[in-house]
Parts: structure tokens; sequence; C-alpha cells
């Protein structure tokens, strides 16, 4: 039986399935928990913003646009956006900073060992990505997407022109998905 | 909606792009517990939904019952033209009519309160999910009893109020809420209700101007509330 896509998943969320949010939790958890652990810099944090996220995935599965967003993204956007409100209440930039990407190779509780090699495996290959932009590509991507700032307010901090901040920030997104079309970034 | 406003890049493929590819990079295992505690708070957000749903079942049940009882009541009254009646029965029909009403009034105020009380968990709820939450723990002045928290929406300006044990007033009496911001005078943010022995309450009040507010009071007042606190502060403490 072939499995639920996630955007399957948000659907049967939307009625009601709490099976289903199981399900998407088991999937997309190792990415929600990475993303609010390295905006919000400490496990507690993390802990609050993802079970926020998915009681609000829970209440609000049945405004997901599929013409919109990936289901993936959706989902992500929402942490994310959580995330960062609860970094920016709680003072916690200087932390988020410190805050570094690590390899993770163990299980989930209901992850396979295959998926875990997988996820691994895409995790080495996106953070090679990463690697390979120019370093103030990755630096003004990482302030957009983990702090939240707008191109006017990253111009105004690092005192680079809006123009620059748009360009590098788009640049670097290319390379990514340059990248990415050699090899799949979903396995 | 901001989870669709642009965050990198103007195209929304390539924005989601480079989000899933910076969450894929940081991927990491959440702890165990978190699993069952975010699945408990989905199973507990469904029953409170069901029993929204069931207060609208028992709305239409209540419409039903009411319609029953006075369609027999016609049937009776046309019953009692026909026949010969003495005073005596009459008396009898009348009695039985005033029991029905009766139980059908205690059974729309209980339908009532019951939706009040839904109604009230749900506003709860809708505050819960709120996009920028701050909260304040009041703690009792000496030797009261009783805590209470507030749960600010910044976005929307609406406070979801909890008491637990704090004691009924007498008639006459009334605990009042405060919103402070800073060194001004505390402004009336809503009376709050106890209404028996558990000492536990819920409300949820609309503020003005929510990320200035400081600190939440709870004072005892008349019945009605003050303009401004007369009475002995109860409960205080700082919006965190």
């Amino acid at each position: 039986m072939q499995e639920a896509s996630d955007g399957d998943l948000l659907v049967r969320i939307g009625d009601g399935d709490e099976r289903a949010l199981a399900a998407l939790y088991d999937r997309l958890s190792p990415l929600a928990y990475g993303l609010a652990l390295r905006i919000g810099g400490d496990g507690d944090t993390a802990d609050d913003v993802v079970q926020e996220a998915f009681l609000r995935i829970w209440r609000r599965a049945d405004r997901y646009d599929a013409s919109r967003n990936t289901a993936r993204a959706w989902v992500l956007r929402l942490v994310r956006n959580l995330a960062i409100d609860r970094a920016r209440s709680a003072g916690a930039r200087s932390r988020a900073e410190q805050a570094s990407a690590k390899e993770v190779t163990s299980t989930t509780q209901h992850e396979g060992p295959e998926d875990a090699a997988a996820r691994a495996e895409r995790g080495r290959n996106v953070r090679a990505a990463l690697d390979e932009l120019p370093a103030e590509q990755r630096r003004m991507i990482e302030i957009a997407y983990f702090e939240g700032l707008s191109h006017a307010e990253i111009a105004a901090r690092e005192q680079t022109p809006l123009g620059t901040v748009k360009t590098r920030i788009r640049d670097g997104v290319l390379r990514l998905r340059a990248r990415f079309e050699r090899g799949a970034l979903h396995a | 909606m901001r989870e669709h406003e642009p965050i990198g890049v103007d195209e929304t493929p390539l924005d989601d792009l480079a989000l899933e590819a910076l969450a894929e990079a940081h991927a990491t295992r959440p702890p165990a517990a978190l699993r069952e505690a975010i699945l408990a708070a989905v199973r507990a957000d469904a029953q409170v939904s069901a029993l929204a749903r069931s207060r609208r079942r028992w709305r239409v049940v209540g419409s039903i019952a009411a319609v029953l009882v006075l369609g027999l009541v016609g049937l009776l009254a046309r019953g009692v033209q026909r026949l010969t009646v003495t005073g005596a029965q009459l008396a009898a029909l009348s009695h039985d009519f005033a029991a029905l009403e009766g139980q059908l009034a205690a059974e729309r105020n209980r339908l009532v309160s019951l939706q009040e009380t839904v109604d009230a968990q749900a506003q709860f709820l809708r505050v819960l999910d709120g996009v920028q939450l701050r909260s304040a723990s009041l703690a009792p002045t000496e030797g009261r009893p009783g805590r209470a928290r507030v749960l600010l929406d910044a976005e929307s300006g609406e406070a979801a109020v909890v008491l637990a044990g704090v004691p009924p007033l007498e008639p006459g009496k009334t605990y009042e809420l405060w919103a402070i911001r800073g060194k001004n005078a505390p402004e009336p943010a809503g009376l709050l209700a106890v209404a028996d022995a558990s000492g536990a309450a819920l409300h949820v009040a609309p503020i003005k101007a929510p990320s200035e507010v400081t600190a939440f009071a709870v004072s005892i007042e008349p019945a009605g509330g003050s303009p401004s606190p007369t009475g002995p502060v109860v409960l205080v403490g700082a919006v965190g």
C-alpha cells in the first residue's frame, strides 16, 4: 500500500483523524524540532514550540491550501513563525546564533533504521550544499529564515545595500535549487 | 496571513525549498515524551470540540421536547373541551401542566449554563491559539488563598484568565480584574465570577494596547464592579 503523502495526511487531520496527526508528527518532527531548536537555541523552547505547532496543525489543517505551499513547507512555516515569535519575546537571539547544525543518526521511536539513514543522508547533502555557498549568501539566508528579519532590516543591520541583500539571498537559494536538481532533496 | 508571506525570496516554491533545505540541515530527533504530550493535547482538544457539538445537539433536543410538550398540552386542551369535565379534573390537569412547565424551565437553565461553560472554554481555547502569547502568574497577597494565570494574546487583544482556589464572595461583592500599564492607574478588565466552593473561574476579556500591559491584579469590589480599585487586592503578578 502506498504511503499517504504529507498533503493527504493534512486533509485527514482536517477531518479529525488523530492517527493522521501522529503519522505526520512521526514523519516531520525531526525537521520541525531541528528548526525550532536552531531558531530558539534550547530544548525546552523547542519542545514548547513544536507542541504548540502541532496543536495548531490539528486545529487549522482544514485551512491548508495545496495550491499555495507544499504540505511540508506549510508545517515548517508554522513552526518557524512560532519559534521566531518565541525567540523575540524571550530575547534569545544570542543563544540562537550559537546553535549549530548537528548530524543525528539515531532513530526516533517511530522511525525505522532505513528512514533514519535516509534522513541522515539528506541532512549531509543539504549541509554540504550550504557549505558550498559563498559565506555572505549563506549568512543572509540564515538571518532571513532563522531570525525573521525582512530584507530592509537585514540591510540596516548588516549595513549592506538592500539590492545586495536581495541578490545574495536569491542567488544562494537558486544555487541550492540547482544542487538539488542534480540530487533529490526528498529521498 | 503570515504563513503565506515571503521569507527570503518572493517566489513561493523557491522560498519553500530553502526553508525545507535548512530544516533538513538541522534535523534533530525530539525527546520521546514530546510525542505523547502532543497526542494527549490533541485528544483533549478533540473532546472539547465533541462537547461543543453535543451542546448543539442538546439545543435541538430541547427544542423538540418543547414542541412535544406544547403539542401534548394542545391535545389535552382540545380533549377537555369535548368531554364533560369536573372542576377537580381541570385542577389536576392544570397542576400537571405547571409541573411540566417547571421541568422544561429547569432543563432550559441547565442547557444555558452548559452553553455558557462551553462558550467560555471555546473563547479560552481561542486565546490559547493566539500568535503572540504573553503570560502572568498572579500570586495571592499575604494571608489570602488561591492563584491565577492570565494568558494575553498581544495580537488579538484578548486575555484569558483562570482562577483556582479562590473563595466565593458574599452577595453584593465581586472579584474584578485590573490591567496595569507601567505606572499608570489600573484599568478595569472585567468581573470574575467564582460560583462555588471549587474556587475556579474562567474568563476572557478584551484588553486595549495589550503589548503595553505590564501586570494584572484582582481585587474585591462591590457587585457590578468599580471604575477604579476600592477594595483589597487579592492577587497580583507581572506579565512575563
